[in-house]
């Protein structure tokens, strides 16, 4: 039994298909990540995955509950998503975190819970912004905005954690921090991530997803699948693989020359 | 300042303003006399406290506290600081169920209760044609916005038809209706309008985690575990009955649904579990200031409190967005 099953799944908008006939799985441990060019399909598959659209066959499970059969509540309380942006509001780092909280409790309830305090502290440090979590969004970096949506998820103790391109727009260093973050949090979920950058992706990776134009190319075991076979298939263009320091880099063949 | 003592101060500011609002009139009543007991039943002090100022004050003090909260939760369910209750229509669709009834009559058949009826089911009617549509076109949040916004329109180009097409006197009415004014407090109405307002109070705290998660987008509270669709649905519906119910007993009352919000989240941040009720009493607290201004500015004549609260509301909101340019220069 998979913590995460997609069997076959169709999906789109105004009854147009957007992703047609995609599988994947994954497990506690594993970090799953679906690449592709733009417009393939990535972001409707998360959005798929997290109930957004509903599609219109195939099936989604986690472990044995069948996602179409339980309500936004049990859904949040099983799957978490990092958006790509995060809002710049004038919520308190703290108070945002906390709001991942709200699968687990009343809807009409006018206090935290201690419980509920110890585990957005325990988010809020996992990611390293203790610091940070009396400082409204607004007056936060992007890159810090993006560690608060995160504790947010994590906050939600999710067994699956969807990430729509977590390190798009942000510096080195932050791209650093939060894929160290990931290969972390992996130990106890199963994290689902889009992302574009290819390389980034290859040194956490344990399983791939490749679309293109809504298909699936290949999926399967990370080192597997990033090939540059498979990627020139995903991106219309030549891309090679090169090594540097041991470890496999992905290039477009035309940066070579 | 933590919560608590916001609460306490809130609150004592309230019951300072009722009082002052008691005392204030052609005839001047003491404060102390009124709070020592020394007022008897029997006196013509008691007669004016019972049939003319109590009832003025509590609907004051109602009307403030729903167009308060209605418009907090407008803002938060929208995410636009600019949204006020009547935004969507509402204040439009009223004012053209009392168009209607001036231009037909109906007040001479049924007396001043046509016209509140005929105001809450005209802002009623707006809500339900902006969610029509809405479920119609399937449209986000923002769209609903702009859809109520075009209702607005609509309805006061409709009424502003009857106008030009009606009676001098019916002109007049339907223009003193729709400045919003106190005057016309009754017993009945204070306390039906108070008893909303409680309710209204109450219930709002319990919606704090709701509104918080909508104002975090409808996705991303989606994602948290709110049925965002309903609970938009549900919260509009709310907001607007806390609005209805105001304009349809005192009229259109402007500004203190946009401002009051504005001004509980700079003292008290932004979680809707906390301001909310903050909201309710600073609102009721704003509208007895209001009120009194309007009862004592050009005394003895009086003037509507919703030209009051345009103008401070106005200068207020000027003030405040000007604070926060600069703090965030």
């Amino acid at each position: 039994m998979n913590t995460i099953d997609i069997q076959n799944i169709t999906a789109g908008y105004d009854k147009r298909a957007v992703i047609s006939d995609i599988s994947l799985s994954g497990n506690i441990g594993d970090i799953v990540a679906i690449i592709g060019a733009n417009g393939s399909g990535k972001s409707t598959l998360l959005r798929t995955i997290v109930g957004d659209i509903k599609p219109t066959s195939g099936n989604i499970f986690f472990s044995d509950i069948n996602s179409y059969n339980i309500t936004t509540r049990r859904r949040a309380q099983i799957v978490a998503c990092v958006e790509q942006e995060t809002q710049a509001s004038q919520m308190h780092i703290y108070d945002y975190v906390m709001m991942g909280r709200t699968p687990f409790r009343s809807l009409f309830s006018l206090t935290d819970r201690d419980r509920d305090r110890e585990i957005v502290a325990k988010a809020i440090d996992t990611v390293g912004i203790t610091h940070l979590q009396n400082k409204a969004l607004a007056e936060t970096s992007g890159g810090e905005r993006r560690l608060a949506s995160i504790a947010k998820a994590l906050a939600q103790q999710p067994k699956i954690l969807l990430l729509d391109e977590p390190t798009a727009n942000l510096d080195l260093a932050n791209k650093v921090a939060i894929i160290d973050l990931l290969k972390t949090l992996a130990r106890t979920m199963c994290i689902i991530i889009v992302s574009h950058d290819v390389n980034e992706v290859i040194s956490v990776a344990s399983k791939a997803l490749i679309l293109a134009d809504g298909r699936s190319i290949c999926f399967g075991d990370a080192h597997d699948v990033l090939t540059a076979q498979n990627l020139t298939k995903a991106y219309h263009t030549d891309i090679c693989e090169i090594s540097i320091d041991g470890k496999a880099r992905i290039m477009m063949a035309k940066g070579l020359m | 300042m933590n919560k608590a003592a916001q609460y306490i101060l809130f609150a004592i500011v309230l019951v300072a303003l009722s009082i002052l609002s008691i005392t204030i009139g052609s005839s001047e009543l003491s404060a102390i006399d009124i709070l020592s007991g020394k007022i008897g039943y029997e006196s013509t002090e008691w007669t004016i406290i019972r049939h003319l100022r109590l009832p003025r004050t509590l609907t004051t003090i109602g009307i403030g506290a729903l167009l308060s909260l209605s418009g907090c939760i407008m803002q938060g369910l929208f995410r636009n600081p600019l949204v006020e209750p009547y935004t969507m229509g509402l204040s439009g669709g009223a004012v053209l169920g009392v168009a209607v009834t001036f231009c037909l009559g109906l007040q001479i058949s049924f007396g001043m209760s046509a016209l509140i009826i005929s105001a809450l089911l005209g802002g009623l009617l707006t809500m339900f044609v902006v969610l029509t549509i809405r479920r119609a076109i399937k449209c986000d949040i923002n769209s609903m916005l702009l859809i109520g916004i075009m209702i607005s329109f609509a309805t006061s180009s409709i009424t502003t038809l009857l106008m030009s097409l009606t009676t001098h006197e019916n002109l007049s009415q339907i223009i003193s209706w729709s400045i919003g004014s106190m005057d016309s407090a009754s017993e009945e109405m204070a306390i039906f309008i108070v008893a909303s307002a409680l309710v209204a109070t109450f219930a709002s705290a319990f919606l704090g985690n709701i509104i918080n998660a909508l104002s975090l987008g409808t996705a991303e509270a989606q994602h948290i575990g709110i049925d965002s669709q309903k609970m938009i649905v549900a919260l509009f519906v709310i907001a607007t009955l806390m609005a209805a119910i105001s304009v349809a007993a005192v009229g259109v009352v402007a500004f203190v649904g946009m401002i009051i919000p504005h001004i509980i989240r700079r003292i008290a941040g932004h979680d809707h579990r906390y301001i909310l009720p903050l909201a309710a009493m600073g609102g009721s607290s704003f509208m007895l200031l209001c009120d009194i201004a309007a009862r004592t500015i050009i005394y003895p004549r009086e003037l509507p409190s919703g030209v009051i609260t345009g103008i401070c509301g106005c200068i207020m909101f000027i003030y405040l967005t000007s604070r926060q340019r600069n703090e965030y220069n």
